[in-house]
């Protein structure tokens, strides 16, 4: 986690020349908001109602988050934070839970 | 706009100090550019602790206390089914990630030469960047815009509560101690304070526990405003759960505070006066006075931040957060300091690194409960918008549907004590 967090700000410093406040948020940014509630890394905690993100594929991650947004299906506080998110930011952040085992 | 130290400088500054002091054993160099201070061990300082470490960087975090009691949740301790030890915690979560902890009131801060002396202790500590957290402290007499009457001892009459620990206990000391019939009296201050929906989640949780205790009691709310915080949710849950219990006295009604009188429990509005039985006094609200120490880190009663980095508009390499900055639409809350702690880790590492912060991407969720098993909320997601400030992402967030199942109301209950659980495992635990 700390080398991709490393490597996506190396990159963004040197797309922007180090100045300019880069205007693409970093996929680590996004998620990081998640594990307020889903747990350290999105990995959850034990007997607790807010469920793991962690390792899901992807893709269904990703088909799931677009569904809150489109109130498919219609939860509590899923639907409101997902509408916050564009398709390529959702498609970033179901990416990197993926990838945490 | 943003300082970018080339390696070289970064290189002088770990010879001007020893390398031993900067660099945490086994992480690499590049990990670990420089030393952090963070004061105040809360939801925004202890989130900026814990993820500066989780990159790498060397971070000393001071607190008054030797551990926090938070005012998320206190509120079911006045509800009488929640305790303090659920809601108190140590800084041993932080030990355990490698953060150094002072136990000690800071006295000064030289922002010039970066170094925070602690009370007690004869060498100050020395920072490469400052963070600090400090919360809210309150407008006590003496203070413009303070209630008049309303003192430090004066609250040991009429508690705030508003910072959680002894002040919640006294409440609850009171409240069991009220005889039923007795008229409790609120009053809650105008916007901006910590926690907007919390008067009235305490409200709730205070009729709750009348409504099963001393159900002829009373509960009146003065208030400074003429609209609050998931407002519709709240009275239509008092209509259904505790009807003619709470009385809400809006601005334009007289329920605006000018004066307290400790010794008859009576406070005095614009248009009469309440006498209560047990009176909550939640007072004006301004940052935290260690921001005092630094000149000009204050404009008004808050800190002005870039909200990129959350470094001050008006003094280099220190960086304000949580309920003591001016954090555009985001709400003075744990969960929003929580998000702009990890926020400010990111853009403190990339700094240390001489790299561009990236854009923020913050949210904010608070949860009510009204009782144990009905719990609201309201969401916001945050970005930078044109102007530069921190706004809503439009058509996004907002609060529980008006109209919902028991189901429904149970559910987000659950999630409300499952988001404590997460939020406190991830700063404490």
């Amino acid at each position: 986690m700390i080398s991709r967090t490393i490597c996506s700000v190396v990159f963004l410093s040197l797309a922007f020349g180090g100045t300019a406040l880069a205007q693409t948020t970093d996929p680590v940014v996004l998620a990081n908001s998640c594990s307020t509630c889903h747990g350290p890394d999105g990995k959850g905690l034990p007997n607790n109602p807010m469920p793991p993100i962690n390792g899901r594929a992807a893709p269904a991650m990703a088909t799931a988050l677009k569904g809150f947004k489109a109130d498919q299906p219609v939860v509590t506080i899923m639907n409101r934070l997902a509408k916050g998110y564009s398709d390529a930011e959702i498609d970033a952040i179901a990416a990197y839970f993926a990838n945490i085992k | 706009m943003i300082k970018t130290n080339s390696r070289r400088d970064v290189l002088k500054l770990a010879g001007a100090a020893t390398l031993a002091s900067l660099l945490p054993s086994g992480k690499s160099f590049a990990q670990a550019a420089g030393n952090v201070v963070v004061i105040g061990g809360g939801f925004g300082g202890g989130t900026v602790a814990k993820y500066l470490r989780k990159a790498g960087v060397n971070v000393t975090l001071i607190d008054a206390n030797a551990g926090f009691v938070t005012c998320p949740f206190s509120n079911t301790v006045l509800g009488g089914f929640g305790e303090m030890r659920q809601v108190s915690h140590t800084f041993d979560g932080m030990r355990r990630a490698g953060v150094n902890v002072v136990t000690g009131t800071v006295t000064a801060i030289d922002s010039a030469a970066k170094r925070v002396t602690v009370q007690g202790n004869a060498t100050p500590i020395a920072y490469d960047r400052l963070v600090l957290s400090p919360g809210i402290d309150f407008k006590f007499v003496g203070t413009a815009g303070a209630i008049a009457g309303y003192d430090e001892a004066a609250a040991e009459k009429m508690p705030h509560a508003w910072k959680a620990g002894p002040q919640t206990e006294l409440l609850r000391r009171q409240l069991i101690a009220m005889d039923d019939g007795g008229v409790v009296v609120m009053t809650i201050p105008n916007n901006p304070y910590r926690c907007p929906p919390g008067p009235y989640e305490r409200a709730s949780l205070i009729a709750h526990y009348l409504k099963t205790s001393k159900p002829r009691s009373k509960i009146v709310l003065l208030d400074g405003k003429d609209t609050f915080s998931k407002q519709g949710l709240f009275q239509a849950a008092w209509t259904a759960l505790y009807p003619g219990m709470i009385e809400w006295v809006s601005f334009s009604q007289g329920g605006n505070v000018a004066r307290v009188d400790p010794a008859t429990n009576t406070v005095f509005t614009d248009f009469g006066q309440h006498k209560g039985n047990v009176v909550n006094v939640i007072p004006p609200q301004r940052a935290g006075r260690v921001v005092d120490l630094i000149p000009n880190l204050a404009t008004g009663d808050y800190c002005q931040v870039n909200p990129t980095t959350f470094e001050s508009r008006s003094v280099p390499n220190v960086h304000v957060l949580g309920d003591a900055c001016v954090a555009g639409a985001m709400p003075k809350s744990g969960f929003s300091a929580n998000n702009q702690g990890k926020v400010t880790a990111v853009a403190v590492a990339a700094l240390l690194r001489g790299q561009a912060p990236v854009a923020p991407s913050m949210i904010n969720v608070c949860y009510s409960l009204v009782n144990p098993d009905y719990g609201i909320s309201v969401s916001s997601v945050h970005k930078i918008g044109d102007d530069g400030t921190i706004i809503s992402v439009p058509n996004s967030g907002g609060t529980s549907p008006a109209a919902a199942t028991a189901e429904f109301r149970k559910m987000e209950a659950d999630y409300a004590r499952g988001w404590y659980a997460s939020i406190s495992n991830e700063i404490w635990g």
